[in-house]
């Protein structure tokens, strides 16, 4: 399983810190490996169909696109800053750490 | 507005989102319950009241007056508590002494700084000139590295504690956030390209003159750096960051930074270099390096306090009627020449256009008498 997270956004803009992150599961650890597909099961990210937030009024937020790729099944998603559901953070902040 | 003998204190700076969470939490007891539903109904009264002048303003081309009598600070903090859940915990209320906590501190007192720069420079009562309250959230998620403005409240990270500290922790960044409001509640200027680049710009600018006061400084003494206190010391520290560290510089765009983990500074500062991308909402984190250096060469070229004459020329084309939603760095550029006249500053704001790459031919005669006479 593949997963890319994108960022975008933010009070200031850091080329270096807007490289996507990708993480590969066939090259993590087994017990790493396990563990990020337990946090996409739980995510439900492969099933949710949502876009970012029409969010005209806000400045500044960091914008978050995930895609996964699980042996040809496919899905992209969207969230900014605020509207992030729980389990979805949670495997941002681990797509960040295990980078 | 707010009567005592039916209301408490704290009914009277909450915002109506949160009113309507106390009214429908479970949790709530009935008396508090009553307290928020009645804070409510009197929040829409005035809200109503204040549309209808605002329609009014519209159509006679003046700005609302403020329902309020005095111009007061109303500042409300809450701890996201390292969450990304909203409102979180209410933990300080206008007046209230200092909390043991340095961002709630910092959160409360750069707000105040940001409200008595422009109500002390441009007699504008908060982000909407009636005396919006005023709501900063602070620990916003865990090693949250930014700051941004969501259309009602400011939020503040703690930074992820090596490249960024706290994103309280600079006055022009918070300044920089709910100067958005402000732009917002006037020009509405649209949040990409060039007029998303004028948005950003104008955040830094008021960010950097609400320092700059805060400092004393003139405009050849203040640094003109966004966010110098946000960087690291292990950044700072690093031979490699460069000189003058920040997250920008007005007074010379594309040196703020140049760092392995960060990159470098991406910012043009002339027209030549002006950068074409669909990133970032078109580049408005990246090309308001234009006018940020524009403004900053307005301010050095008059000399003394950058908010007493160039902070006034652009905060009223901001205010101008004729400045639209999509405008782009010419037309806002003509508009500052015309504000300047009042002033006598039009040759050094022409000139500082002109240095970023922005000719203005001459103004046409009827430009200035399409506006009353009024330039």
């Amino acid at each position: 399983m593949k997963i890319i997270l994108e960022t975008e956004g933010g009070v200031g803009y850091f080329p270096h810190l807007n490289q996507p992150i990708e993480v590969d599961t066939e090259i993590l650890s087994p017990e790493d490996s396990i563990y990020l597909k337990n946090l996409v099961d739980t995510s439900n990210i492969l099933s949710i169909h949502t876009s970012a937030e029409d969010d005209r009024k806000s400045r500044d937020k960091k914008k978050y696109k995930i895609r996964v790729d699980d042996s040809g099944i496919k899905n992209t998603v969207t969230f900014t800053d605020g509207n992030i559901p729980p389990d979805v953070l949670t495997l941002i902040h681990y797509l960040r750490k295990v980078k | 507005m707010c009567t005592s003998s039916h209301r408490h204190s704290i009914f009277c700076i909450l915002p109506p989102y949160i009113l309507r969470n106390i009214a429908d939490s479970p949790e709530s007891s009935p008396n508090l319950r009553s307290m928020a539903i009645n804070a409510l109904n009197i929040d829409a009264t005035f809200r109503n009241l204040r549309q209808s002048r605002l329609a009014n303003s519209k159509l006679d081309g003046k700005h609302p007056y403020s329902p309020s009598t005095s111009q007061q600070k109303q500042r409300t903090i809450f701890s996201a508590n390292y969450t990304q859940t909203f409102p979180g915990t209410l933990v300080r209320t206008e007046g209230s002494p200092d909390s043991n906590d340095p961002a709630v501190n910092e959160a409360y007192n750069y707000l105040g700084d940001t409200y008595d720069f422009f109500s002390e420079v441009f007699n504008r009562n908060s982000i909407d000139d009636a005396g919006l309250p005023l709501v900063g959230i602070v620990h916003f998620d865990t090693d949250y590295s930014n700051a941004f403005w969501d259309g009602q409240r400011m939020v503040f990270g703690d930074g992820d504690g090596q490249i960024f500290n706290r994103f309280t922790s600079s006055l022009d960044v918070v300044a920089h956030e709910l100067s958005h409001g402000v732009t917002e509640d006037e020009a509405q200027l649209i949040y990409a390209y060039q007029a998303g680049a004028l948005n950003e710009s104008m955040s830094d600018v008021f960010g950097s003159l609400v320092k700059q006061m805060k400092n004393n400084q003139t405009a050849n003494d203040a640094d003109w750096l966004i966010g110098a206190e946000l960087l690291s010391n292990a950044v700072k520290n690093d031979t490699r960051s460069g000189p003058n560290l920040a997250i920008r510089s007005m007074k010379d765009p594309g040196s703020a930074f140049n760092h392995p983990v960060l990159g470098k500074d991406p910012q043009p500062k002339h027209m030549n270099d002006y950068v074409d991308t669909f990133e970032d909402n078109g580049g408005v984190h990246i090309n308001s390096g234009i006018p940020n250096h524009a403004f900053y060469l307005a301010a050095t070229n008059i000399g003394g306090y950058a908010w007493e004459k160039a902070g006034r020329v652009w905060y009223e084309t901001l205010l101008d009627p004729r400045l639209k939603p999509n405008a782009k760095f010419k037309r806002f550029a003509q508009l500052t020449i015309l504000n300047a006249r009042r002033y006598n500053v039009e040759d050094e704001v022409i000139d500082a256009w002109d240095k970023v790459g922005i000719t203005i031919p001459n103004l046409k005669p009827n430009l200035v008498a399409a506006n009353g006479g009024r330039v």
